[in-house]
């Protein structure tokens, strides 16, 4: 999933696993009220920014997820401890012994919102469509033509010819042999690709939507909820492009939300966002603007319509390590081990966050515990000190430049790092602020020393979507680090079978990680957003991107009388 | 028809050519189609200039923060949207659509025209800039106008405070203070009784609806207190020349002295001022819209400029090329009538 960085809260405090909300004032998440009537059931949310697409195949960012996921239905979905996936399209599935075809069973009653019967076909279809070379679907790779058999070829097609594009969709490892049944083949086997069949993106498309819709289907205009017609349990009932998304219903879903109307408002602004509010004209906020979080934590009322809680999301610093000096692995552990995270978070984030010295968030298995980059002063200057016997110059270290996305909470983040830099190891960084797009392209062509700060956020709770991102020549490292070993391990914990054996290889993988530091870990996003009173039912999970995701939905949301 | 004769077919069939200009209603038909055909190559550098700037910002549309675009996907977006070919071939695709009205698809909203897209968003922007053109023509020069005629006097002083205090807050602390007050404060004050909207505007088309009022007022006070000073210079200048004099001399009554020989001179300026304002305000503010959720144009713009939606950039600044060129043409022709010294020629 897109991480964007949109000033709003950042990380988060010492919750357990697998909490379920509760973490702030927020109690209404027991579902214990009674609701309102029905003509009362309107849940008013806000999504900062209007979905792109509404194909989910298309769909890659947090705010696209928010409608696309109330509206489609994948194979399946996480299980609400994170553990492992539970059918929902498909209500049962089998893997053949060699982990290579995986068989699954649709819903005999799954129905798209006009009544339509989901069938195979339609699986087919999109599962094609998501690895169409002229569709460009964003999250075809590495996702799916990495793991569907026939897919390897994905980047060798030439999207102009059309007969090579044809046979390698015919040539592509999904079939339906009848009805209510959808198989994959895989070119290898991966335990982790059933979190694959639970994403937003791998949703069936009505064949008729696709065939009326044609290139334009999923445009977000006015028409579109009589063009788009899913199998979630929400179908689409207004759109006012730019302003909200209504959605009510779909009443041929097996089961009914008492919910009877969810408007998607796209408020950018967070001021407006909290204003509104506060005035009873949204229920649910993405966020609270920096300068009212300390308002929020005194006022009585709005503390306890305050939800808090881990997720899935971490954010830290990258470092080019193909340039001197931070082609020296101690001189960028050094700049690790000199930031005070705890000041950090309490200083610049008011709070709100975790700090972290390694890359997996608490909260999924594969984290541990480590001080390798912890924050000491002392270890940190004997680092610097044993980089330059490794030939580090004082002239290389007198001119390091940090660059970063020009925003006022990136600038003091960044000049937070910048003095504690110079005040542990007397080294002056110069910031550099440059727009964001900037940024993103220095780091993608390695054309800086270091930079950031880079967040990932789960795609789904396994290590493999997490320690892929720095094997040699991943495209979603800024570093240009490249160690064997690591490489090694990686490929290790992304193919054993047996689950124990992943996490010893993916521990392993991690240790390494940290002591060769390509990047800083700095801290671990905490969700901080507002939920009026009068919703019951939420279910806050650390894998959902804010009140709603692939554990939680709208279905057992209500509003109380 | 059987065709007797040359001269009815030419009038009738190419007027333009068989038209000699006579008179004036005539010279201004012929410089206003003159003006018009001139936009053409107007337009195009505007597309040469704008293409190959934004096609200079580092970044393209496909950068992005968090999990990367494989470049497999990167190439085969490029062939979609045909950013693989060079970029003087696509600067040639993109004249040749444009020369059809055919502005492309946006690179942020896949299967959607950008100019469904402009289509869609500038009506809003059009009805909050319309609406507080209306309001700040009356209010800015009439109190310019109060303020010259009563000058050094209390009412003076009031409108020139109002001005300064709305010409020196920027409009992000005018819209946030309005909120606050109008939206939260009276809300909470009366129990829920008294609200004002911030903003939405359910009917793009509407003038007259309650959600623009907060808009209008943030939008229009830093221009309105600038058409107050102006108007106020202008006709203190105006009333100091020596034509104002012999019309106080010759017996003439205040309003006949004010409006017939006053005004028609102090307006010539601020006329002049009034076209850019009306392109300013008709082309959208980006922190008003997002402020009071407006899906206006001036947002859409600065969000396809950050995400390099080329298609999206190109099509907003050719439409506020053309809006800015025939606003300018209006002015330009009303001076004629304000003006009878001004006489169009090419």
């Amino acid at each position: 999933m897109q991480v964007g960085f949109r000033g709003r809260a950042l990380a988060l405090a010492s919750a357990g696993l697998f909490v379920a909300a509760a973490c702030g004032g927020n109690n209404n998440t027991g579902g214990g009220a009674t609701p309102a009537s029905p003509d009362k059931q309107i849940l008013n949310v806000n999504i900062d920014t209007e979905p792109s697409t509404l194909d989910p195949t298309q769909e890659q960012w947090v705010y696209e997820a928010d409608a696309g996921r109330q509206m489609y239905e994948a194979l399946t979905k996480a299980k609400a401890d994170d553990s492992d996936v539970v059918g929902a399209a498909a209500e049962s599935w089998t893997i053949s012994s060699d982990g290579l075809t995986w068989t699954f069973k649709l819903r005999s009653d799954g129905k798209y919102s006009d009544g339509h019967p989901v069938v195979a076909g339609d699986f087919v279809a999109s599962y094609k469509r998501i690895l169409d070379p002229t569709v460009a679907a964003p999250y075809a790779d590495p996702f799916f033509d990495g793991t569907i058999a026939g897919g390897q070829n994905y980047s060798s097609i030439d999207a102009k010819d059309a007969n090579a594009v044809k046979s390698f969709v015919d040539g592509l490892g999904v079939s339906a042999p009848d009805a209510h049944t959808f198989v994959i083949k895989l070119q290898h086997a991966a335990p982790w690709f059933k979190w694959i069949t639970s994403l937003w993106l791998a949703s069936p498309i009505e064949a008729s939507d696709l065939s009326a819709g044609g290139s334009s289907f999923g445009a977000v205009s006015s028409d579109a909820p009589s063009k788009i017609h899913g199998n979630g349990p929400f179908q689409l009932s207004e759109i006012v492009p730019k302003d909200h998304i209504t959605l009510t219903p779909n009443k041929y879903y097996r089961t009914q939300p008492k919910l009877q109307k969810v408007n998607l408002y796209e408020i950018t602004d967070a001021n407006v966002e909290f204003a509104k509010f506060q005035n009873g004209e949204l229920d649910i906020t993405r966020g609270v603007p920096p300068a009212d979080v300390a308002v929020v934590n005194g006022d009585p009322k709005l503390s306890k319509e305050l939800v808090k809680g881990p997720s899935l999301l971490t954010w830290w610093i990258d470092y080019n390590t193909t340039k001197p000096p931070f082609n020296n692995a101690d001189l960028r552990l050094a700049f690790a081990k000199s930031i005070d995270r705890a000041s950090y978070v309490h200083n610049v984030l008011k709070d709100v966050g975790t700090p972290i010295n390694s890359m997996i968030p608490k909260g999924m298995a594969e984290y541990e515990a480590s001080t390798t980059q912890g924050f000491d002063c002392t270890a940190a200057k004997a680092l610097l000190a044993k980089a330059k016997t490794e030939g580090v110059t004082d002239a290389q270290l007198g001119n390091i430049h940090y660059e970063y996305r020009n925003s006022p909470t990136r600038k003091t983040s960044s000049e937070f790092f910048q003095q504690q830099w110079s005040s542990c190891l007397g080294i002056n960084v110069t910031l550099d602020a440059k727009e964001s797009k900037s940024v993103s392209h220095d780091l993608g062509t390695l054309n800086y020393q270091s930079g950031g700060i880079s967040g990932w956020q789960a795609d789904y709770p396994d290590g493999q979507d997490w320690f892929d991102i720095f094997i040699t020549g991943s495209g979603n490292q800024f570093s240009g680090w490249s160690n064997k070993d690591y490489d090694a391990a990686v490929q290790q914990g992304d193919t054993a079978p047996k689950e124990s054996d992943r996490l010893t290889a993916y521990s392993k993988a991690q240790k390494i990680l940290e002591q060769e530091a390509p990047v800083a870990f700095i801290f671990q996003n905490e969700k901080f957003f507002l939920m009026s009173s009068k919703v019951q039912g939420a279910q806050i999970h650390p894998l959902d991107d804010d009140w709603a995701g692939d554990v939680a939905s709208a279905t057992t949301m209500y509003i109380s009388a | 028809m059987a065709v007797t004769a040359g001269a009815p077919l030419r009038r009738g069939v190419l007027p333009f050519i068989a038209w000699r200009p006579k008179g004036r209603t005539a010279t201004l038909a012929v410089y206003i189609v003159r003006r018009l055909l001139w936009m053409i190559p107007v337009l195009f550098f505007v597309i040469v200039i704008t293409f190959f700037l934004m096609h200079q910002a580092p970044g393209g549309p496909w950068d992005r923060e968090g999990r990367q675009l494989s470049p497999a996907v990167v190439n085969n977006l490029n062939i979609k949207y045909g950013l693989d070919k060079p970029e003087w071939q696509q600067f040639l695709l993109y004249v040749w659509g444009a020369a059809h009205f055919d502005f492309g698809d946006s690179l942020q909203s896949p299967g959607q025209h950008v100019s469904t897209l402009l289509l869609e968003s500038w009506p809003y922007t059009f009805t909050l800039g319309a609406a507080t053109f209306l309001l700040l023509v009356p209010i800015g020069v009439g109190l310019g106008v109060i303020a010259a005629l009563r000058q050094n006097s209390w009412a003076d002083y009031t409108a020139l405070g109002m001005a300064t205090v709305f010409a020196s807050t920027p409009n992000f602390v005018v819209g946030i203070l309005l909120i606050i007050v109008f939206a939260i404060g009276l809300n909470k004050l009366t129990g829920g009784n008294f609200y004002l909207p911030t903003g939405g505007l359910p009917e793009p088309y509407n003038p007259f609806q309650v959600q623009l009022l907060m808009p209008v007022f943030t939008l229009g006070a830093l221009p309105t207190a600038y058409i107050a000073r102006l108007t106020r210079a202008s006709t203190l200048e105006t009333l100091r020349q020596d034509f104002v004099r012999t019309a106080w001399a010759k017996g003439l009554k205040g309003r006949l002295v004010v409006t017939r020989h006053v005004l028609k001179n102090s307006l010539i300026p601020v006329v002049t001022a009034l076209g850019p304002t009306f392109a300013f305000l008709i082309t959208g503010s980006f922190i008003v819209e997002t402020l009071f959720s407006i899906p206006g144009i001036g947002r859409s713009f600065v969000t396809s400029i950050e995400s390099r939606d080329y298609t999206m950039i190109l099509g907003t600044t050719l439409l506020f090329a053309v809006l800015i060129a025939l606003v300018n043409l209006v002015v330009d022709v009303l001076y004629v009538f304000i003006d009878p010294r001004v006489r169009l020629s090419d």
